[in-house]
């Protein structure tokens, strides 16, 4: 295969060179956090916990993201600078270095790393409500795996379950109280309005399915690649900084 | 979860390696293990048939 103006590279020298260690962090920043972030020891079950850790990872996905932005048009222009460029000198672990835990402790968990996927592709809409209605599952004993073969029941407890996590946190017992809009497509088909309950139970599963679709990358619609960029850009930061405890750490 | 990413993209050769890696790492990993069955029998990923929703 013939690429203009480099060498091509082997997908096992690709990841070779993501895998490639950075300078050493200062000090012993990196071994303060895995500690915390061990400490914390997210699960889905931790409801709050997990939505405040998502929350901050949206955070650095943006950032990261309008970062690259910035940097695109920095190379269009004369002089090469532009507002939002991170100062050199500054390093990624220093710069982010109040939200590495919570950033470290979500990647710990398969479950919550598959949310940060999601939240890349999609935005935080659903991935907040799926995450947070799995967690509820979880906690409560659910759902942990296949659908029961009570499903319709299953869902029944998980909409009066997410009803009260909306009353504890402020919010009014209704459908209205999902912050998020409901995704693109209809009502599910087999479950008509029959109420408050049934519209919760309702978006409930239109979040889910979004979510699962997003995870497929069957949403039928772009995704938004400047955040999935920004993300692995987070990924590969994030490998370069812990590169020399990697033989002792389980990721990335 | 660059696995992941790499095959969205449409580069399953890339995701592949990074999913040897990854199981080599951590031979029990659920989120490797779970893109592995998918890896038996590939399919390229949705978003990357369509060029309009293709990463470019």
């Amino acid at each position: 295969m013939a690429v203009r103006g480099r060498v091509p590279r082997q997908p096992s020298q690709l990841v070779e060179d993501f895998l490639e260690p950075g300078a050493p962090p200062e000090g012993d920043h990196v071994a303060e956090v895995d500690l915390e972030a061990m400490d914390m020891s997210l699960s889905l079950a931790d409801v709050p916990a997990v939505a405040q850790a998502l929350l901050t990872w949206d955070e650095v996905i943006q950032e990261q993201a309008l970062e690259g932005a910035v940097t695109d048009m920095a190379h269009l222009t004369d002089d090469g600078a532009a507002e939002g460029a991170v100062p050199s000198g500054t390093s990624w672990t220093e710069r982010y270095c109040d939200r590495l835990v919570p950033l470290v402790a979500v990647l710990e968990s398969p479950d919550l790393a598959e949310a940060v996927l999601a939240l890349a592709a999609d935005g935080p809409e659903s991935v907040a409500v799926a995450v947070e209605a799995l967690g509820l599952a979880e906690r409560e004993g659910l759902w942990n795996g296949p659908e029961p073969e009570d499903a319709h029941g299953m869902w029944r407890s998980l909409a009066r379950l997410w009803t009260d996590h909306l009353m504890d946190h402020g919010g009014p017992p209704c459908a209205e109280a999902l912050v998020a809009p409901a995704p693109a497509s209809d009502r599910v088909p087999d479950q008509p309005f029959e109420g408050d309950e049934a519209e919760v139970e309702n978006l409930l599963r239109l979040h889910l399915r979004r979510y699962q679709q997003v995870l497929a990358g069957a949403t039928g619609t772009r995704p938004r690649w400047a955040s999935i960029d920004a993300l692995a850009s987070v990924l590969h930061r994030c490998s370069r900084s812990w590169a020399c405890r990697r033989r002792r750490r389980r990721w990335p | 979860m660059m696995a992941w990413i790499e095959w969205t993209r449409g580069r399953g050769t890339v995701s592949g390696a990074f999913l040897d890696r990854s199981l080599r790492l951590v031979a029990d990993h659920p989120l490797a293990r779970r893109l592995a069955v998918g890896q038996k029998e590939p399919i390229i990923c949705p978003w990357a048939m369509v060029k309009a929703h293709s990463w470019s």
